[in-house]
């Protein structure tokens, strides 16, 4: 399954054969009688994200809950049947605090495992390398397992660190993009990455993820702000943070902003969570999940996507979904508020199960409609839709919606659900 | 901007996207004479018309959507005479890198692998997709959809006849 994609994006098409090209640069000569010229004779145009844009992977998100609090909603829900207003208010509760009795965000990397991988050994004592960061070469300098880096310095420009592009360290690469480099961390296990209120990391490529991380476990990104430096009429076609193949990653209090086309795109990830962050600006998904599991988005806001202007007299595209859940499992989306967005859906949700939604406040967005639902099966309370045109968008395909106690729900309670929101929640 | 210039510029954005050019008529016929054809059509046809094009920064976008249109026109020109089984019968002489992926993707309808295409190779968002392919943002992730699962349906079957066998 996780190959899926990568299997589609490399292997579908043989390479361009000679012929083909050749053909192409005949066809060019035939109609305005040169060939293509060299670099130096070229007048180049203002390029945009349509000018050049690399292979899209479809990736997605966060960790930190699962199966159990799953469970424990089904159960509660079943048991409602008597009881419908004490067991609703305690499905309300924080699913953290319900389920899985986690601590909320205390700063510290409390994720909730896997409940298919086996449990660390508790006895053993963290030993953690905590390391002051002032420049980009000495946060890239750092990274390393059991290592907590704290950034110092209000921005850190990843373009201009002194190997940019090189080879970089034996945790992190350099990975070539169309337009420059992005920063590749990977095979790290208990890394912890911290800034202040006003820190900023930030890449100039736009066609790079600001941070990607691949095959790594316990890591830990709090309290900064990261992007790709803007500039005017031009989008993005690479992510905020991009994660792929990690365990027990927890995105805290930051602030993920346009014009990264997604703020966090995760593709087979276990155990994510993106908890108080504020994704904004971003070009065409707030949050992108691809075959994850045991996701919790928790009181974040997503707001103002899908803005962007190519050019003054050119309507902004919108965005796709502002969350997008693509075969996941056991995902959970609470307290989040949604605003200011142009977007086609609020959550997209195929080939999915055990995808919950509560306590989302939705308001003030140029919409299609407010979910985008095929094979899936979704629980949605204690949320509230303002918004007046279609509520659902499905296909043919079967979806099942349902509320907090285990009833079939359609349109009509979508439109007349109002916000509950939990309270106890960080 | 004087013709010499704008043939210059325009001679090296067909060269630089002659992979796009190439993916996206492949995906639509699945026949490489006919992707030729297109593609020479939809180059002529590009240059005749640079002057409607209002901003430079979307031509790429303009000439995928010129050759679309090129694509979709010659297969329905085909189908008055090709009979429809042969229609989209790949010339797998051609080193394709994963037979069954390939022969999997032929069931697609031409709308559909052409949506594959561009949002898997070209990276455009289901958005852009939308506008340049005449249909709504639900429909193209619709496609999308209904693409994967097919490829993964044709892609199981086709392991489970090969361990019959």
């Amino acid at each position: 399954m996780k190959s899926f994609d990568r299997r589609l994006q490399k292997d579908l098409f043989p390479k361009t054969p000679a012929a083909f090209r050749e053909t192409v640069s005949r066809s060019i000569g035939s109609v305005c009688g040169q060939a293509a010229p060299s670099d130096n004779t070229v007048v180049r145009f203002p390029t945009t994200e349509n000018d050049a844009k690399p292979a899209r992977k479809k990736t997605n998100l966060f960790t930190r809950i699962g199966t159990v609090a799953v469970a424990a909603v089904l159960v509660i829900s079943l048991l409602a049947v008597g009881t419908i207003a004490v067991l609703a208010r305690r499905t309300t509760t924080n699913p953290a605090a319900s389920a899985n009795e986690q601590p909320e965000s205390t700063g510290e990397n409390v994720v909730v495992s896997d409940p298919t991988e086996p449990p660390k050994a508790s006895a053993e004592p963290e030993t953690v390398n905590t390391v002051y960061a002032a420049t980009a070469d000495e946060f890239l300098a750092a990274i390393a397992p059991d290592t907590e880096i704290i950034l110092t310095r209000e921005t850190y420009n990843l373009t201009t660190a002194s190997d940019y592009g090189a080879d970089g360290g034996q945790y992190y690469t350099w990975k070539a993009v169309e337009d420059g480099y992005e920063l590749v961390l990977h095979d790290l296990d208990n890394f912890r990455l911290i800034g202040s209120e006003n820190t900023q990391i930030l890449t100039d490529p736009r066609d790079a993820a600001v941070i990607r991380v691949g095959n790594c476990t316990d890591i830990t990104f709090m309290n900064f702000t990261a992007g790709h430096k803007l500039l005017p009429y031009v989008l993005c076609s690479g992510p905020v943070l991009e994660l792929s193949d990690c365990t027990n990653t927890r995105i805290e209090n930051c602030g993920l902003f346009g014009c990264g086309r997604v703020g966090v795109s995760a593709s087979g990830c276990s155990g994510l969570s993106v908890v108080g962050c504020d994704i904004y600006e971003c070009s065409n998904e707030g949050i992108d999940l691809f075959e994850c599991r045991n996701v919790v988005i928790d009181a974040c806001k997503l707001r103002d996507c899908g803005l962007r202007k190519l050019s003054d007299d050119v309507e902004p595209y919108g965005a796709s979904d502002m969350v997008f859940i693509g075969e996941c499992e056991h995902i959970i989306i609470s307290d989040c508020d949604v605003y200011g967005n142009k977007a086609c859906s609020v959550i997209g949700c195929a080939g999915s199960k055990d995808v919950i939604l509560y306590g989302m406040l939705v308001y003030d967005n140029t919409l299609d409609d407010v979910i985008s639902i095929e094979d899936a099966e979704m629980t949605v309370f204690g949320c509230e839709f303002r918004h007046s045109g279609d509520f659902l968008y499905k296909t043919s395909y079967p979806y099942t919606i349902l509320d907090q106690f285990g009833n079939e729900i359609g349109e009509t309670e979508l439109r007349e659900m109002q916000l509950e929101r939990d309270p106890y929640a960080s | 901007m004087n013709k010499a210039r704008t043939d210059a510029w325009f001679s090296r954005e067909i060269e630089s996207m002659s992979d796009t050019l190439f993916r996206v008529a492949f995906s639509i016929l699945r026949n490489y004479a006919d992707c030729e054809d297109a593609v020479q059509s939809a180059i002529l046809k590009a240059y005749q018309n640079l002057d409607t094009l209002k901003e430079r920064a979307y031509f790429r976008t303009w000439a995928v959507r010129i050759l679309k249109n090129e694509c979709f026109a010659l297969l329905r020109k085909q189908r008055t005479i090709v009979p429809l089984s042969e229609q989209t019968d790949v010339n797998y002489e051609m080193e394709v890198p994963d037979l069954d992926l390939n022969r999997a993707f032929d069931v697609l309808s031409p709308e559909e692998r052409l949506t594959i295409t561009l949002y898997y190779y070209e990276g455009y968002k289901t958005a852009e997709i939308a506008k340049l392919t005449d249909v709504s943002d639900s429909t193209v992730r619709n496609r999308l959809s209904r693409a994967r699962a097919a490829l993964k349906e044709q892609l199981t079957k086709r392991s489970v006849f090969d361990e019959v066998l």
